[in-house]
């Protein structure tokens, strides 16, 4: 009936039936609509943080990049340490069907233990390391295990290319990328820079997908230290001082090369030693660096600043005699002895043979005030101030007792540390006046921007250059015949020296061992000193004197050192042998078929030959002009790198580009002779302070 | 019934498109909009892949010239140069005397 009805309404209203509908229809589109609404509040409004965050972790990846650690480089530019990325071995081990055979197999493959790594692998859910920083070869073998899991990270790692040289000022640094001793922790901040993060999107197969373009990096790597070290010089002085410990079968020793008149290091040595890139199983004292931490009794060494402040006071001159009371003089309830007993002698053989009673009225007559301030003037009981982590001071005590004050004066009783000893006897050679001893030259940011820079300090005027230069002149006569260093005497250049022979304390007895320090430091040319070299021997088994252990080692690095450094030589020998080769008259027939033998220098102090003349003559010319299809490289630093390009074109050279902005650097050097169509490599920068040229 | 089909028949074609042609416009606009935009994704998309191919390269590029340096500085440590130049090619260490100090 009703459905009758409903017909005949239809049928007889059918504006009314379609409004009907169409209001039916609107309200369900409507709540439809609303329902959507709402789910879109909830999604977009009331859940859009945790929803965002879900889906970011589906698709965004924050990527972080190490920052390149800076390189330390010598004087030259020579790299000292350096980073590179090496990979390191990870496991997801939730992917390791049986971690125990894929445990041992990694284990083998990668010279771990097998325990460990397991141990590892439990406690880690999606990760563990594996190995780190593992060698290309590692790589290859646990890729061919084709383990499910397993896969690679590239962490930087440092490297040392030259070894062990100056491995103790280098330092070292950790697997985490911090340095944990010496420059390496002194200037952790600069050398580390900042770790740099970027985002990137990952696609459905984990394939990286940039949508942003890439940032200039360059400001986030870490800053390049210059040492003054000079690489050459540091092999030299390390080669001589390993051997030198080596023959007097010592615990240690120590070598420092000081310019005196900048107080640059130019070396500094320290044996045993180790090798940076593998410090597993080295000895632990190998890692200290003795030159600047250890403070030790120096001995006679000392003797040279007692006269230099009693010269300076007028006090004495280099012919004031003093009593040596025959070797032995008793001061109270202690008698200072000398090694050859002396009646008297003036203050030039009081250094000559080193007598520890000379040295001792010298002191007297100066006074306990005037010595132990000479002291402090010469820089002793104050840090050097290089920077360097658990740098010594040393320690001047003052000597009340007259033993005391004797001892004081040759040397024992008191601390230094070999930097202050060498800068010490550079305030000597540089007619007086102390440079501050230095190590780094320049820091310098990832775009050229310095950072730090050294430079040449003065730091007091310790005695007059009177004074100074005749304790100098005094000192020449410590490697003669008669001295105390006879073997540290060089051909070709004069020398001024001390020798040191001190007893060590033994810390247990607290009193003297019969263990000694042996020591020599020399200025070369003695003339105009351009170097100091210190070399310290630490219990010398077979010879106790530094003038038989020490000495021969000092002559070793200056005989390299002087020429390297392009020092005139004080005396000319008197046939150089390949000059003397090329201009020597043809011999007779009758000799021409025996070889000439190598005529063998001599040392002894002539003119220059007519010979001579005409060789540097003839190298000069040859230096002057170069040869035809060789050509010399420009200096291009410092100028634009188009520029540059253009100069080197223009020099039939080829130039090889990295980096934009200015030349920072360039190999070869500049003045370099090469053939024609040579490459020249350009590192610029784009931001380089102006260099001198 | 008879007015409506009336009224249809006077209303001419052109009348109709008229009518319809800013609706069609506005869906060819739209339509040119999305292609343009899905394009421009599209290339986006292409030029991150190509990016962090090159970023990829370079990175690598990065870590041989770091191992070239590294490894150039290695052979030219004095200490193998030392014994190089006196296994190899029998050269010592000059005697005093035989260098050549040149005036300036």
């Amino acid at each position: 009936m009703a459905l009758r009805d409903l017909k005949h309404a239809k049928a007889n209203n059918p504006g009314r039936w379609l409004s009907v509908r169409v209001r039916f229809l609107g309200l369900v589109f409507l709540a439809l609509l609303l329902g959507v609404f709402g789910r879109a509040m909830q999604l977009q409004v009331r859940e859009r943080q945790k929803l965002t965050s879900l889906a970011q972790d589906q698709y965004l990846r924050e990527l972080e990049i190490p920052a390149r650690r800076g390189d330390i480089v010598d004087r030259r530019g020579v790299p000292l340490a350096q980073s590179v990325e090496v990979d390191s071995v990870w496991v997801d081990p939730s992917l390791l069907p049986e971690p125990l055979p894929a445990a041992r197999a990694l284990a083998k493959e990668l010279g771990i233990d097998t325990q460990d790594l397991l141990e590892r692998l439990e406690k880690g859910k999606r990760f563990a390391w594996v190995k780190r920083q593992v060698t290309p070869l590692e790589v290859q073998k646990v890729k061919a295990l084709d383990l499910p899991g397993v896969g690679f990270t590239r962490e930087p790692k440092r490297f040392y290319p030259q070894r062990e040289l100056a491995a103790q000022v280098l330092g070292l640094v950790g697997t985490e990328g911090k340095g944990l001793d010496g420059l390496e922790l002194a200037f952790e901040d600069e050398l580390s820079g900042e770790v740099a993060t970027r985002s990137s999107v990952r696609d459905a197969k984990g394939r990286k997908l940039f949508t942003e373009g890439r940032e200039e990096d360059l400001a986030r790597h870490g800053a390049s230290i210059s040492l003054t070290l000079d690489r050459h010089l540091q092999y030299l002085a390390e080669k001589a001082l390993t051997k030198a410990v080596e023959d007097a079968r010592a615990a240690a020793g120590t070598a420092v090369v000081l310019d005196p008149r900048t107080g640059e290091l130019l070396a500094i040595a320290s044996a045993p030693r180790f090798n940076p890139n593998a410090p597993q199983g080295a000895p632990k004292d190998a890692f200290r660096d003795r030159a600047v931490t250890d403070a030790f009794e120096p001995g006679s060494t000392f003797k040279a600043f007692v006269v230099a402040a009693a010269l300076d006071e007028g006090l004495v001159t280099p012919t004031t005699t003093f009593d040596c009371e025959n070797g032995a003089w008793r001061i109270g309830r202690h008698t200072i002895n000398d090694t050859h007993p002396h009646a008297s002698l003036d203050v030039k053989h009081i250094l000559q043979v080193s007598s520890n009673i000379g040295a001792a009225k010298i002191a007297q007559k100066l006074g306990r005030e005037k010595l132990v301030d000479a002291y402090a003037r010469f820089g002793f009981g104050e840090r050097a101030g290089l920077g360097l982590p658990s740098e010594g001071r040393g320690v001047v005590p003052f000597p009340r007792a007259d033993v005391a004050l004797a001892a004081e004066a040759f040397g024992q009783g008191l601390t230094a540390t070999a930097v202050q000893l060498a800068a010490g006897y550079g305030a000597l050679a540089n007619d007086g006046v102390l440079m501050r001893p230095w190590l780094v030259q320049k820091v310098t940011d990832a775009d050229g921007v310095v950072l730090i820079e050294g430079h040449p300090q003065e730091v007091r005027r310790v005695v007059s250059p009177q004074a100074a230069r005749t304790t100098v002149a005094m000192l020449e006569s410590v490697v003669e015949k008669e001295g105390t260093a006879p073997r540290a005497r060089l051909d070709e250049y004069r020398v001024s020296g001390k020798t040191g022979t001190a007893q060590k304390v033994d810390p247990v007895a607290k009193g003297y061992s019969d263990k000694r320090i042996a020591s020599f430091i020399g200025m070369v040319p003695a003339e105009a000193p351009r170097l100091v070299i210190l070399v310290v021997i630490d219990e010398p088994k077979t010879d106790v004197y530094g003038g038989l252990v020490a000495a021969p080692a000092f002559k070793e690095i200056a005989t390299a050192a002087l020429p390297y450094l392009a020092v005139k030589p004080s005396r000319e020998l008197e046939t150089p042998p390949s000059v003397a080769r090329a201009d020597a008259p043809k011999p007779a027939k009758a000799d021409a078929a025996k070889p000439a033998p190598a005529p063998e220098p001599k040392a002894a102090e002539l003119k220059p030959s007519a010979a001579l003349a005409e060789a540097f003559a003839r190298v000069d010319a040859i230096s002057e002009t170069p040869a035809e299809g060789s050509v010399r490289v420009p200096d291009l630093r410092g100028i634009g790198g188009r520029e540059a390009i253009s100069t080197l074109l223009g020099a039939a050279l080829v130039p090889q580009v990295n980096g934009s902005g200015r030349v920072a650097s360039q190999s070869p050097a500049p003045g370099s002779l090469v053939v024609e169509g040579s490459r020249v490599t350009l590192e610029l920068a784009s931001a380089l302070p102006a260099h001198p040229r | 019934m008879s007015v409506l089909v009336e009224s249809k028949r006077g209303v001419s074609f052109s009348v109709i498109l008229l009518e319809l042609l800013p609706a069609a416009l506005l869906v060819m606009l739209f339509a040119g909009v999305g292609i343009v935009h899905v394009t421009s994704r599209v290339l986006v998309v292409k030029v991150g892949y190509e990016l962090s191919r090159l970023d990829q390269e370079n990175a690598t590029l990065e870590r041989d010239r770091d191992r070239l340096k590294l490894e150039l500085a290695t052979m030219k440590s004095p200490a193998r140069l030392e014994s190089l130049a006196r296994a190899e090619l029998g050269l010592d260490a000059p005697k005093p005397g035989a260098i050549v100090h040149l005036k300036k």
